[in-house]
Order: C-alpha cells, then structure tokens, then sequence
C-alpha cells in the first residue's frame, strides 16, 4: 500500500468511516506488531500494545492531517511511544540523580558520500558511516526503547559517556542527512 | 518562548533525544513542555521522528493473532465481526445439553474422582467435538482446587497442542495449560478465587499451537466447550 492511500484510509478513519479503519489496520498491523515486538519481548503485552495504538488512531486520526507527518512516521511513533509507556510502566524508573546535564561538544564531520536517493536508503548509508557504538547506542534508544541509564549498563560505559556518543551520533546523522 | 534564531545545534539534539526517549523523566518532560509553546522546536521533533522511523525497515512485520483484531473491533465498537467466544461456546453449551444429569452421574462413577470423600463442591461435564472424536471428562474438585481431565478418545493434532481454557460467565477466557500429549489421565490447576463471584462457567478446548497459545488468549478454533453442572 502506497503512502498516498494510506493517507486517504487515515483521512477516511478521522470521519469515523469504520471500513477504512479495517483496511488500515489490515495493511499496518503487522508492521506495527514489529515495532511493539521488538521494545516489548513479549507477544501478548505486544498485541496488546499494538492495540492501544489502534485505538489512539481512531480517536485521534482527525489530528493527523494537520500535522504533517507521513503516514507511516506518524503509526510507527504512536505505537513505539504506547510500547515504551508500557515496558516503562512495569519497571522502577531510572535513578534521576544518576543523570546530569552535559552538553556535547560538536560532533566529527561525517565522512563518505550519499549514494542512495530516497530517503530510507539515504538514512541507512549515514548510519553506515557513524561510528558502529555510535548507532548501536541510537538503535538500542530508538528500537529496544532503552533509556540513558540502561544504555550505559548494556554498553557498559558510564551515563555521561554514553550521552556524548549518543549525541554526538545524532549530530553526525544529521550533518550527513543534509549533505 | 523561543522564536527560530534562538535554536542552537544543541536544541536539535535535545529534540532527537527527546524522541529518542532516553532522558530521565524530569528532562522528557521539560522537552515536552517546551514543544508545546515553541512551534520551531515542535518541528524539529517531528523531523526527527520522520528520520528515526526509517529504522524500524528492519523491523520484521508479525501478523497479529486473529483475535487481536476481534478484541479491538468490539473494544472500539462493542460489536464483533465474527461470532463471540462466548456465542461459539454457548452453541456448544447447547449441544452438550444433550448429555442428561443421568449419563454425566454414570461417567463420574466409571471415571470418577480419586478423592472418595467429598466435602466442596464438586462440577462435572463432559466435553466433545461434533463428532465425536474428542471426549474428554472434566471433574472439578473445590478441594483439590482441580479439574480432573479424563481424555477417552481424540488427540492433538501432530505438531499442535490441546489447550484447556476457564470462562467464567461473562468473564475472558482463561488458560489452565495444555494438556498432555501422553496422558489420558491428568489434573489441571483452578485456583479457587477463579469460581469467586462466578455463578455459571464453563470449560473449552481450544486447537492451539505447540506449546499452547503465544498470546495467553484463544487463537485456534473451539473443538469442545461445555457447562460445568455442579453435582
């Protein structure tokens, strides 16, 4: 399914049109089954997630339109954040004070050449090019859904270390997206 | 509140942080403040969301169990697509009506419990499949906190499980486990606080895959579901 008609589907669901929700889920459930699987571990909280990420859809579907994200950015943010809420909500928070606010210093030009043209490719090549801790810390945040304090533990350097690769990838990501 | 000049490269990461999730608390909620009142740090959040959703293309998509989209359509709509559970259970109920008190009485003596004195209550039927090539006797003993499983004909199928399932009524079934492979004759836990406040329930079995199901809930079909009767 296209961007474009999954667009149309979740313009159809903002108007309460029950058919279009069926067909959206039908066309994304799997892939956002993907997405909770992968934070969660767990195949029933999982589904269980990826339902709450339906219904977040259909009760908020009429705020999609204006705020620009593509379709696709839009589901898969719904459903990592409500997977996040979950696997945070079972578990003790981490330590605030373990936390403290350093600020990275500007981060290495990225090396190499884009290729790739659209954009998914053009992310996965400047992913290749950060330092490999680099995106591992970014992939362990964004799909595992892992904090700060527990990227420190699975990378096993200290909190303020593990900020500084985390940003300083970040930076790199974004100079190279804007080449 | 800041107007564009004001975003430094720093801001920009704190947005990809913030959508990264990895700030404690106190800082996510700051970053979500500050989104709230500046537009141009909103928009930096959302740029990053559109970047970082592109990781996810390596994320295998996993079709959900059926009844996944059952449990969301009636969640959102109350109505169900498809028959119930506890329509297709009740269609069973109906079926097994046709037991009579007499038969279930003569089973429990042949098959009986191995209990020979009996002070809680204790709940009988007899489950089977249309054709009768699944039938198995249920006993429920309040004191043993059980249900006694005597399985006379039918098995799982090669590489599937049988899963034994507690509904009370109007309640979401509940799984008490799989039944042996090799054993005709076993017993299944049903915690007592189960049958609390439940004035009729039932048990099904359910065709599952190996192991039982990976979602805690039915996902095969029904192959036998009957009323407990209380002897």
């Amino acid at each position: 399914m296209t961007r474009q008609e999954i667009e149309t589907l979740i313009g159809s669901v903002a108007l309460g049109d029950r058919k279009a929700f069926n067909s959206l889920y039908d066309a994304t459930s799997a892939k956002l089954l993907g997405v909770c699987l992968r934070i969660l571990r767990d195949r029933a909280a999982a589904e269980d997630a990826m339902q709450d990420t339906f219904i977040k859809v259909w009760k908020n579907a009429d705020r999609f339109a204006v705020n620009g994200y593509s379709p696709m950015t839009w589901l898969i943010t719904i459903a990592r954040n409500t997977s996040i809420d979950r696997l945070r909500a079972s578990k003790p928070t981490a330590d605030i004070d373990d936390y403290t606010d350093t600020i990275a210093a500007s981060g290495p030009t990225a090396e190499g050449r884009i290729i790739a043209t659209g954009e998914a490719r053009r992310i996965t090549n400047c992913f290749a090019e950060l330092e490999p801790t680099r995106s591992a810390a970014i992939k362990a945040a964004y799909l595992d859904g892992l904090p700060y304090a527990e990227l420190a533990q699975k990378f096993n350097v200290p909190l303020n270390t593990m900020r500084t690769w985390l940003r300083r990838g970040l930076i790199a990501l974004r100079e190279c997206l804007s080449k | 509140m800041s107007n564009p000049s004001d975003m430094t490269p720093d801001d920009t990461e704190f947005a990809g942080e913030y959508v990264l999730r990895v700030l404690p608390e106190d800082a996510h909620r700051a970053a979500a403040a500050r989104a709230a009142s500046d537009p141009t740090f909103a928009a930096e959040i959302r740029i990053w969301e559109d970047r970082l959703a592109s990781l996810t293309d390596e994320i295998m998509p996993v079709t959900p169990s059926s009844i996944a989209k059952t449990d969301l359509m009636e969640q959102l709509f109350g109505v169900d697509p498809r028959p119930s559970f506890m329509e297709r259970v009740s269609f069973w109920k109906g079926l097994t009506v046709a037991l009579s008190a007499a038969a279930i009485a003569s089973t429990l003596i042949i098959f009986g419990p191995t209990e020979p004195v009996l002070n809680g209550p204790v709940y009988v039927t007899e489950l089977a499949d249309d054709t009768d090539s699944l039938r198995i006797l249920a006993v429920y003993d309040a004191d043993t906190q059980g249900v006694q499983i005597t399985r006379t004909a039918g098995a799982a199928v090669d590489g599937r499980s049988l899963e034994l399932w507690f509904i009370g009524e109007g309640q979401e079934a509940q799984s008490m486990g799989i039944l042996s492979e090799d054993e005709a004759n076993e017993t299944l836990a049903l915690p007592a606080v189960w049958l609390d406040g439940v004035d009729s329930w039932s048990l099904a079995i359910t065709d599952e895959p190996f192991g039982g199901s990976p979602t805690g809930k039915a996902t095969g079909p029904i192959l036998a579901a009957s009323q407990m009767t209380r002897l």
